[in-house]
């Protein structure tokens, strides 16, 4: 049952947002009695006039997340009329009546085929239906439309501009006799909704292609080079960054391009990768400066016959860039659904991490002082401060301005002339380093550009925390294209503990992360 | 010589102009030279020199260029580079210029670029079918490519072949196959065609969308003749599940619309040929919701025209899909949408407006024609390309249809397109059930569309339009409010009265939804009756269509059902024995039978209007009233009518009718014909001059005792309902006959002529209906009560 829902409703966070599975028990007219886990409906009132008509709606609203939500009625009797009402209605509308008939109710109904919204004159829209016949309703949530099938067949478009946050599934009966059974998905449909999902995804995609930024052309385009740009600057991809930076040139220079040498230069004291190479030969370098993921266990580049590998440039790569959440912080503005997000900076758990303060040599041998930030000359690290005052005085004025406590204590490694031997050395663990060079990376970047992490990575956190939001109040086209799935197709699998808490599926820390 | 140098003189300086000798000179000198170097340089910038102009193009052929690369092209050290550059000069030479393509012939290129297809070098071959495609894509030049493959068939091995090998070659491939189609039969014994599905199936994975119509456009080729379509999915049996695999894919939503629409028809003209890849059911809840969702008014006119035209032969002679179709996906809001795009007055006016711009283009689809252009086919052969569109084919309309028309234009034949599309599926829904009939007369607008569309100048909309009357028409009881609301019968009336001026198809519809209309007894008859139409109807009746000639007499036939007098004696006036007697001698049998039901109906007696001779209920005063106020109004009271004969064979005119019948009966031996012969004669069997007349000629009265004894109980009953009408003692109204012989004479006479006899025979039938027939006639003969 779980797995079937999970299958039709994937994005649904079920822990906050319930999908509707059965009637309301407490929220029916008198005339109803639910029986079989509260799915199936029975008329047990005089069913003489319209007074004696009765509804029932489900316990939970719709999500949006659902992106489509559908189920279907089977009448079982028709009874002596056959007015029977499938729709869906807003929480606080007259349950005493067919849904339809009434202001925030739609309806279709059997008796004469036609669909009814706030009023009592209906309009011709399908056939009419009766014992045996097996109606559903669907809640298109990305077009906001209502349509109906008809044992599988589906009927059209029945209502349009259904933007109402809180809509529900509503059962309408009126005469004696009158039986539905009802099937949220428990049971496969008769109606195949794989092929109304496959349009919708394109209907979401189109949504998405169609957003027009508040921007001019140029603008836009622009600010996307510049968190391509940023998001490489960031990695140290450096001649990528170059390269890219040449390729838009007009766009940025003067931005993306000084950052690059910036960067290299305050961590080598001279732009190695650029400009003291030829360019026929770049290829035979390595294209990026190395990240703190380039030092192996003894502190040192990746080195094979003296050149360091270029890591092959593959989704798995940069998904790995994403792993450590941010903390943002999602205000929102009005009623408008526009929001601003106001950025927090500290990475995440793992950088804040601590050890036991004792520094562990895992290969068990010699460890060196220094540490290779360049690719393939130690000489140069040795008076990377001993050979020029000025950089060592640059280097002392940015670490005053520190804020981040790991990259503070990473900073003052540089105070101890045994680090290793220093109540620091923990942080020279192979397990600590990966985030102190984040840490310290976000720090020396953060110093030039006001903001420490990627533009690409702020987005992403971003969009991660707008999709709860999105999920109540939001558009359906979360439920075909949204952050998470876009990770999930770049195999990320960050993606995947987010799928799976909310799915509420995992424990309440992940749940409350979602 | 440096690369970057050669490309700036190309790029920058070495334009020239080929007229000009000077410069002329040189290049011709570096086309003919030996050194490859030189050549090349030369054939770049001819290139360049021809680009967009024809009149550089029409220098070349003078210069005899064509026939210096064909030259070089036959030399055997040719460099591969060499052959391509040539070859993409052959296509630069023809493209766009019609004198090129036709003149390019005289170095016989189609067969040399067949030759070069043999290379093992793509570039070589994509170079070759590129130009190849010039000629296949021009109708007049096609015929020379396709006998070259008709001539040695392992080309076409070869270009299936290349199929893998790149893009260009596939779509070229396809397009070829496309007009082979007819010709793979004559393949079946060779290893051709279980070759070519595999390879078309191929191409249909193929992510461009070129490719992609292209092999559709041969599948649906392949669907127009079931004898190839069963040689390639015999020849290939494991591609059956493989081509619905393919077709399915294709049916994505993401797909490109076109693709899409493309996939469908042949799915569903696969089906109609008895090849079913999926169920009905997949048919019925996939297919049929799918092309109702292609109708929908966001999709693109081109879609949805296409839409609308494989549904029409989807639920065509499918009563049940057409119910289904009628309640899928709103598909008669769809259609009525289609009916509101503005028509060319209103295109008119708003090009009159203060700024002169049309606004409605504004808000209108894409006007580019989007459809997937299928290759244009030789003129001669007109055989359609979406062969299943019975009603029309769009082969002709895409072949006439500019890249990108006009605006203006544009939204009229959008307009049109779109206007026809939705008749011609308003009119497959509409066609049997009488529900569906009733609900597509009654949507807002849809019979007024009909009406003003019926005259419109384009006669493919003329008949569409016409179609949806008639099958509305059949309706006419449910209907004719609005059909008289409009004044259907007059439009159809007047399109009638044009038709030998026009198309001969609008004629017949016309004269199919005249008939119809002339069933209507109410208001609609007499409209008809009061329009001088008796003239014009007759003259149709000498028309050189049988249809028209069956639907005219039916339209009489119709008229003079129950009429009152003066009615009978304007179509008496109008129609003279002697064109009877043609139209009974027709060589078509229904236009016999038509004209025997409306003699029939002319020698019915005529129904008597005088109220006092009318059967009232006994003290009935209101009732009396009612009644005679009811027959007043069905039957106006004129002088005319006061005067005319209650006994219809008194009249000359129906004496006339006798004997034609007669000879009719003694000479035909259709059980149809003979039918409604029998059924005339009861008639004149009711009248006293009648019954006269019958019992003095032995001859009639044999053929009637022949008909008694007929084997066709069909024939049997109205012939012994001739003889009960014979034998009955009175008339219905009770009057007595005075001037005729009595009843008890014709009892007499009729034992005489011992009908007594046959009709003890037929006691033993096993018809109950004879048997009650024959049973009550004996009686009247034995002279006891029935």
């Amino acid at each position: 049952m779980e797995k079937k829902l999970v299958e039709l409703y994937p994005w649904v966070n079920q822990a906050e947002t319930p999908i509707p599975m059965c009637w309301n028990p407490k929220d029916k007219f008198s005339y109803i009695t639910l029986t079989q886990n509260d799915t199936k409906i029975l008329y047990k009132g005089p069913g003489k006039s319209q007074k004696d008509a009765a509804a029932v709606r489900t316990k939970h609203p719709i999500p949006v997340s659902c992106g489509l939500f559908y189920f279907e009625v089977k009448v079982i009797s028709k009874g002596k009329e056959g007015y029977i009402g499938v729709g869906l209605s807003q929480p606080d509308v007259n349950l005493n009546r067919l849904p339809g008939w009434d202001k925030g109710s739609f309806g279709y109904h059997g008796d004469d085929g036609h669909t009814f919204w706030s009023s009592g004159t209906g309009r011709s829209y399908g056939p009419t239906f009766g014992t045996g016949d097996v109606i559903g309703c669907g809640l298109d949530l990305v077009n906001n439309k209502c349509f109906y099938t008809k044992n599988g067949m589906d009927l059209g478009v029945a209502f349009t501009d259904l933007t109402h946050p809180s809509l529900y599934p509503c059962v309408g009966l009126q005469s004696t006799g009158e039986v539905v059974e009802t099937n949220f998905g428990q049971e496969p449909f008769m109606f195949d909704i794989s092929s109304i999902k496959k349009e919708l995804e394109v209907d979401a995609r189109n949504v998405i292609a169609k957003y027009q930024a508040k921007l001019s052309r140029g603008e836009w385009e622009q600010t996307l080079q510049k968190i391509v740009l940023d998001y490489l600057v960031h990695n140290g991809f450096h001649a990528a960054a170059e390269s890219f930076s040449k390729s838009y040139r007009n766009t940025t220079e003067g931005n993306g391009g000084v950052h690059v040498r910036q960067f290299i230069e305050m961590v080598g004291g001279r732009d190695s990768g650029v400009a003291g190479q030829p360019e026929g030969k770049s290829h035979l370098r390595p294209s990026r400066t190395p990240s703190p993921r380039d030092l192996n266990r003894n502190g040192s580049t990746k080195h094979t016959n003296g050149i360091l590998k270029e890591e092959p440039a593959r989704p798995n790569g940069l998904a790995l860039n994403f792993d450590s959440e941010m903390e943002t912080e999602v205000v929102l503005e009005d009623h408008s659904g526009d929001c601003v997000m106001e950025v927090d900076m500290p990475v995440g758990s793992d950088a804040g991490t601590h050890t036991n303060g004792l520094a562990v040599a895992h290969n068990g041998g010699d460890v060196t002082q220094s540490m290779d930030f360049d690719d393939d000359d130690d000489e140069e690290n040795k008076v990377v401060f001993g050979g020029n005052p000025e950089l060592l005085r640059r280097t002392l004025d940015f670490g005053k301005h520190l804020n981040e406590f790991a990259a503070k204590e990473a900073f003052s490694l540089m105070a101890y002339s045994d680090p290793w031997r220093s109540p620091l050395a923990h942080l020279l663990d192979p397990l600590q380093r990966e985030p102190v060079c984040a840490s310290l990376n976000s720090a020396l970047l953060g110093d030039e550009r006001q903001t420490s992490h990627p533009a690409l990575k702020v987005l992403i956190s971003h969009s991660k925390r707008l999709f709860p939001l999105q999920a109540k109040r939001g558009s359906g086209v979360i439920a075909f294209r949204n952050i998470f799935e876009v990770l999930r197709s770049l195999n990320i699998p960050d993606s995947e503990r987010m799928v799976s808490s909310c799915s509420g599926k995992t424990s309440d820390s992940e749940s409350s992360s979602c | 010589m440096d690369a970057m140098a050669e490309e700036l003189k190309l790029t920058a300086g070495y334009y020239i102009n080929l007229s000009d000798e000077s410069l002329c000179g040189p290049l011709m000198a570096r086309l003919q030279s030996d050194r490859e170097d030189l050549f090349m340089e030369g054939i770049r910038i001819l290139r360049l020199c021809l680009t967009c102009s024809p009149q550089q193009k029409m220098r070349a052929f003078e210069l005899r260029i064509p026939e210096i690369l064909a030259e070089r092209l036959s030399s055997p050290n040719i460099s591969s580079a060499a052959v391509v550059e040539i070859l993409h000069t052959y296509s630069g030479l023809g493209a766009n210029f019609s004198y090129g393509t036709s003149h390019l012939l005289f170095v016989r290129l189609p067969a040399i670029l067949l030759d070069l297809l043999s290379v093992e070098e793509v570039s070589v071959t994509d170079a070759a079918l590129g130009c190849l495609r010039l000629f296949i894509r021009t109708p007049h030049r096609l015929a020379q490519v396709t006998d070259l493959f008709k001539e040695r068939p392992d080309r076409l091995l070869r270009l299936i072949d290349l199929m893998d090998a790149s893009p260009m070659a596939c779509e070229v491939a396809c397009e070829i196959l496309f007009f082979l189609t007819d010709q793979l039969e004559a393949l079946s014994e060779s290893s051709l065609p279980s070759l070519i599905l595999p390879a078309v199936l191929a191409a249909l994975d193929n992510p461009r969308p070129v490719a992609k119509r292209t092999s559709l456009n041969f599948l649906a080729s392949c669907c127009g003749s079931e004898k190839v379509l069963a040689l390639l999915i015999a020849s290939c049996a494991s591609c059956k599940d493989l081509m619905a695999k393919r077709l399915l894919d294709l049916l994505d939503p993401a797909e490109d619309a076109a693709v899409r629409i493309l996939a469908l028809n042949i799915l569903v003209a696969l089906h109609k040929r008895g090849f079913h890849l999926f169920d009905d059911r997949f048919l019925s809840h996939t297919i049929l919701p799918m092309l109702a969702r292609l109708c929908r008014k966001e999709q693109g006119v081109d879609v949805r025209v296409g839409a609308a035209e494989i549904l029409t032969v989807l639920i065509d002679d499918r009563e049940d899909l057409q119910e289904i179709a009628s309640y899928c996906d709103q598909l008669l809001v769809s259609l009525s949408a289609y009916l509101r795009l503005p028509s060319l007055e209103s295109i008119q006016l708003l090009r009159k407006g203060p700024k002169g711009q049309c606004s409605v283009v504004m808000s209108l689809p894409p006007c580019r024609v989007r459809l997937p252009s299928p290759p244009v086919k030789n003129e001669e052969e007109e055989k359609p390309y979406w062969h299943i569109f019975k009603p029309q084919s769009p082969h002709k309309r895409r072949k006439e249809e500019p890249a990108l028309i006009a605006p203006a234009s544009a939204v009229v034949q959008c307009g049109q397109e779109l206007k026809r599309s939705a008749f011609l599926l308003f009119s497959a829904l509409a066609s049997t059930n009488e529900a569906i009939r009733k609900r597509v007369g009654l949507i807002s607008g849809v019979v007024e569309a009909a009406v003003t569309c019926s005259t419109a100048v384009d006669s493919r909309l003329a008949y569409a339009a016409l179609r949806l009357l008639h099958s509305l028409s059949r309706s006419i009881q449910h209907l004719r409010t609005v059909f008289k609301e409009h004044n259907v019968w007059k439009t159809a009336f007047t399109l009638l009265s044009l038709s030998e001026f026009g198309d001969p198809k609008l004629a017949v519809i016309s004269s199919a939804i005249l008939s119809n209309l002339s069933i209507e007894l109410s208001s609609c008859h007499t409209d008809l009756v009061q329009i001088s139409l008796w003239t014009t109807l007759v003259t149709l009746l000498m028309s050189s269509q049988e249809e028209v000639v069956i639907n005219i007499v039916w339209t009489l036939m119709n008229l003079s059902y129950m009429a009152n007098p003066e009615t009978k004696q304007k179509i008496e006036e109008a129609l003279p024995p002697s064109s009877v007697g043609a139209l009974l001698k027709h060589r078509n049998s229904r236009v016999i039978i038509c004209t025997v039901g409306l003699v029939r109906n002319l020698l019915h007696r005529t129904p008597v209007r005088d109220a006092a001779t009318l059967p009232l209920p006994a003290n009935a005063d209101v009732t009396a009233r009612i009644l005679r106020r009811m027959r007043g109004h069905a039957f106006p009271e004129t002088s005319a009518v006061k005067k005319a004969p209650e006994d219809v064979m008194e009249n000359t005119y129906s004496q006339e009718l006798l004997t034609l019948l007669l000879t009719l009966l003694a000479d035909s031996a259709d059980v149809a014909v003979l039918e409604q012969c029998f059924c005339a004669l009861a008639n004149v069997a009711v009248s006293a001059r009648g019954r006269l007349l019958l019992l003095a000629n032995k001859e009639s009265m044999d053929l009637i005792k022949r008909g008694v004894l007929h084997p066709d109980v069909q024939v049997a009953v109205p012939a012994v309902t001739c003889v009960r009408n014979l034998a009955l003692p009175e008339e219905d109204n009770g009057k007595e006959e005075v001037c005729y012989l009595t009843g008890a004479d014709r009892i007499r006479k009729l034992i005489d002529l011992s009908f007594m006899t046959s009709l003890t025979r037929l006691l033993g039938t096993a018809d109950a209906q004879l048997f009650a027939r024959v049973k009550e006639v004996v009686h009247l003969l034995n002279g006891s009560p029935k």
